[in-house]
């Protein structure tokens, strides 16, 4: 026996013979011409994409009408939907809107007008860091707020983390130019966890919260059970729990419906993630639920599910949807290095009906859910570097992600392939759905699959760009820094062996940027056959530095 | 993804494995975990028999978690959505964890899991005889300011006493002004900090952050540390764990906390 062991035990660690080659596909084919081209996924929902340059984005952001706050590298700003352009605002973390769109706050509740601030953005008003506070007091509580507005007054509701989560009320005055605390912070939930002490049982199930647009709920991640639930906070006293999402999920965004939620999550093939390098692996989806309430407004179960985003490629992730009043959602995304703002439209997104073996009210396992399954099989077999590591769910929520034509293509290619028809029976003989479940799995077909393909509302055109990607309000020491300092702050070689001579940034003259501006302007910067920027990106600083010459009078 | 894939069928080492799958008669653990119906319960953790009551090809699967150096304590991570409990466990080596996945019918896949390599063992044949796949890969980030690796991880226990280990992020300011709060806590309770950054940020935005928030270049050590990872810490930032005895704690708190409920929590924790 532990001959035996040892040869199982090398294999498994050198990979010792008995092996084949397996196909090497991935669920991205869109961004990896080698790939599949039947593996071609989309973001059907995602609708604009805001660039924000060099500006280095914190992950999370806070969204309102056209506005989408985000924390940068060099502080608040707010981005203008309408623009895409960027503006200072006060503070250095965490700007929030209030539900209503007429101010925003800063941790420890601090209020500005975001009426003031959208009127200088209409007057042509480039910066607003000077914005003062009208609050009359802020209770100074905790942070990571967020703001609902009671039903049918103008009250808001702010919740914070401390103590687990602490809430205070606020309420605008007449003209609307001041705020006044008209409810002292004090401990919200104390019914969770209550008889322990605060670093206790309340305190690991009440991390990460946040509050429900109309001040009625509250999501937190609860570390004691590691998935993230909402409670009523109708009594903020004494709190209800309503729904476990049964899955870690970050911060929670309830829409201005009450009906859904949208949150990031690594959940999706969590571990075939951990693969290559643990770290730099690991990518952040976001995903949507619509939940069923009951005739009291209580949430009673999860309706249907959609992730809008499949960030199988390494180090990329979209993180902290925030959904606005239109229904549209906003995003932060970090992907191929660059940093942007994603606005998604979820009327283009295909939702899965929400079943679980587990919830006895849920819909049977009907025909539609046979074939997202089987599909998603399918796909596992055919596009995914490591099929079992997804689960049958996550496979089949794949099958609502690919491109029309390259599903359909995919069908047509591989379905009848017996090989693979016994993998997918062995696959669906691990669902709990029943004879009724297997004989709709037994009975489907190749026209059932591709109608599948075709189905719902699923669009295929490209996300609009909006924005210059690179002129954001920036000095032009700024820009220098931004752009160049990656090569030269510690000097750099090319792989001709060109040197990029080093300097110190914070010592540069105007002149010495001028100089350098010129030589880019000439095209000899960065050097020829360097791989340090993209053609495209070259040219863009070329466009830039050109414009930032004209700028100052400057230009040759 | 530069993935090495290798198929690996050990059909000839079915004399090891088709040892008769006796059903273990522990009963079934009943679920508390209810998507969207019912409040979850704490978890709780199983013991391999109980992992296993009764699954298929059950002392074929114990065998070779056996093998995976599995220790034996298994915690439910979650229910997916297609009834099948996801439960991980630790193993006797650093780095490396083990995933079982027990399907509705009792099917069992097993998944061991390093920084470089997932190892997949499927029971879906009569005999029992498990089908591994390795997957590996080669590719090899450059972490510009140092690592912190399981290797790391496992030093830092052996050396026994009490700690923190902080994880921030450039991209999240308040885990940056939440570092320094950390690190004078550290200091207050006489106990070492480990501080590391979010492997995923920006190379660009770390080299502002040095350069701009004057934060200690020994605090740039990235996580590479499968240990750390698997424990949630990548939800929020920051993220704190405590370890003490030689053991990382059973506790992960994400997101920032002002000084003084900190001091409170690490010290309560710690038992100090």
């Amino acid at each position: 026996m532990n001959t035996l062991n040892t040869i199982i035990t090398a294999s498994l660690f050198f990979g010792l013979g008995l092996s084949s080659a397996r196909a090497q596909h991935d669920i991205s084919g869109s961004e990896n011409p080698s790939r599949a081209p039947e593996c071609k996924t989309i973001e059907p929902a995602l609708s604009k994409i805001y660039g924000v340059g060099a500006t280095s984005l914190n992950y999370f952001i806070s969204a309102n009408g056209y506005l989408v706050y985000v924390i940068t590298n060099q502080g608040n700003k707010v981005l203008d939907t309408r623009t895409g352009k960027l503006f200072d605002v006060p503070g250095g973390v965490d700007p929030v809107p209030t539900p209503d769109g007429k101010y925003f706050t800063t941790p420890g509740l601090s209020f500005y007008s975001a009426e003031d601030l959208k009127k200088g953005i209409a007057e042509g008003k480039e910066h607003f860091s000077d914005l003062p506070t009208i609050q009359d007091r802020n209770g100074g509580f905790g942070v990571y707020q967020s703001i609902g507005v009671l039903p049918g007054t103008k009250t808001y509701r702010a919740a914070t983390d401390r103590d687990g989560s602490t809430f205070a009320e606020y309420e605008p005055s007449e003209d609307g130019k001041s705020v006044k605390l008209v409810r002292e912070p004090a401990q919200l939930c104390p019914n969770i966890g209550a008889g322990t002490d605060r670093t206790g049982s309340r305190f690991e199930m009440m991390q990460l919260p946040m509050i429900s647009k109309d001040g009625m709920h509250l999501s937190v991640y609860d570390s004691t059970t590691q998935t993230t639930k909402i409670y009523s906070i109708k009594d903020p006293t004494n709190c209800e729990l309503e729904l476990d999402l049964g899955m870690p999920a970050g911060k929670v965004d309830f829409d201005f419906t009450g009906n859904k939620i949208a949150f990031h999550t690594d959940f999706y093939g969590f571990i075939s993630h951990y693969i290559s390098d643990v770290s730099s692996d690991l990518t952040r989806d976001i995903v949507v639920m619509n939940l069923n309430k009951d005739k009291t407004g209580k949430f009673t179960s999860i309706d249907s599910f959609a992730r809008l985003t499949h960030s199988l490629n390494k180090g990329s992730g979209t993180y902290y949807p925030r959904w606005t009043e239109d229904g549209s959602l906003y995003a932060t995304r970090f992907l191929n290095s660059e940093y942007s703002v994603g606005k998604f439209d979820i009327k283009n997104e295909k939702f899965a009906p929400y079943w679980s073996p587990k919830t006895q009210s849920q819909p049977a396992f009907d025909k539609e859910q046979a074939k997202r399954y089987a599909l998603g099989a399918l796909i596992a077999e055919k596009c995914l570097d490591t099929p079992e590591s997804l689960s049958l769910f996550d496979r089949s929520l794949f099958a609502l992600s690919l491109d029309p034509a390259a599903c359909e293509s995919l069908v047509t290619k591989y379905w009848a392939d017996e090989k693979l028809d016994n993998k997918i029976k062995g696959d669906m003989d691990r669902l709990p759905i029943g004879d009724a479940g297997k004989k709709s799995i037994a009975e489907l077909t190749i026209d059932d699959l591709k109608a599948l393909c075709q189905s719902g509302s699923a669009s295929t055109e490209k996300a609009e760009q909006v924005g210059d990607t690179l002129k954001h309000n920036k000095t032009m020491q700024e820009t220098f820094t931004s752009s160049c300092a990656e090569c030269h702050a510690n000097g750099f070689t090319d792989e001709s062996g060109k040197v990029a001579p080093k300097f110190s940034l914070s010592t540069m003259t105007e002149g010495e940027l001028f100089r350098s501006l010129r030589l880019m302007q000439s095209g000899a910067m960065p050097p020829e056959g360097s791989e340090a920027l993209s053609p495209e990106k070259k040219k863009l600083l070329q466009d830039l530095f050109k414009q930032k010459l004209n700028d100052t009078g400057d230009a040759q | 993804m530069t993935l090495r894939i290798l198929f690996v069928c050990f059909a000839f080492l079915a004399g090891t494995f088709s040892a008769s799958s006796a059903k273990a008669k522990i009963p079934i653990m009943k679920q508390k975990i209810v998507y969207g119906r019912k409040p979850s319960s704490p978890l709780e953790i199983l013991k391999t028999d109980e992992l296993l009551a009764a699954a298929r090809c059950s002392t074929d699967v114990a065998h070779v978690l056996d093998h995976w150096g599995a220790i034996g304590k298994w915690k439910l991570s979650n229910v997916d959505m297609d009834g099948a409990h996801v439960y991980r466990g630790r193993t006797s080596w650093s780095g490396v964890w083990i995933e079982a996945r027990r399907y509705a019918n009792d099917e069992v896949t097993a998944f061991r899991i390093t920084n470089n390599s997932l190892t997949t063992a499927t029971w879906r044949n009569a005999n029992c005889t498990p089908s591994l796949r390795v997957d590996t890969s080669t590719q090899k980030k450059n972490f510009a300011y140092g690592r912190f690796s399981d290797h790391d991880l496992d030093t830092l226990l052996k050396q026994g006493g009490k700690g923190m280990i902080y994880i921030w992020s450039p991209h999240m300011n308040l885990s940056m002004i939440g570092l320094k709060e950390a690190v004078a806590i550290a200091k207050e309770l006489k106990i070492h900090i480990e501080v590391m950054v979010d492997g995923s940020a920006d190379p660009r935005a770390l080299k502002d952050a040095l350069q701009s928030q004057h934060i200690d270049a020994r605090y740039f050590q990235a996580v590479d540390s499968l240990d750390i990872l698997m424990r949630h810490t990548t939800l929020h930032y920051p993220s704190l764990l405590l370890f003490k005895d030689g053991e990382v704690l059973d506790f992960m708190l994400p997101g920032y906390e002002a000084k003084a409920p900190l001091m409170e929590i690490v010290s309560s924790r710690l038992g100090m």
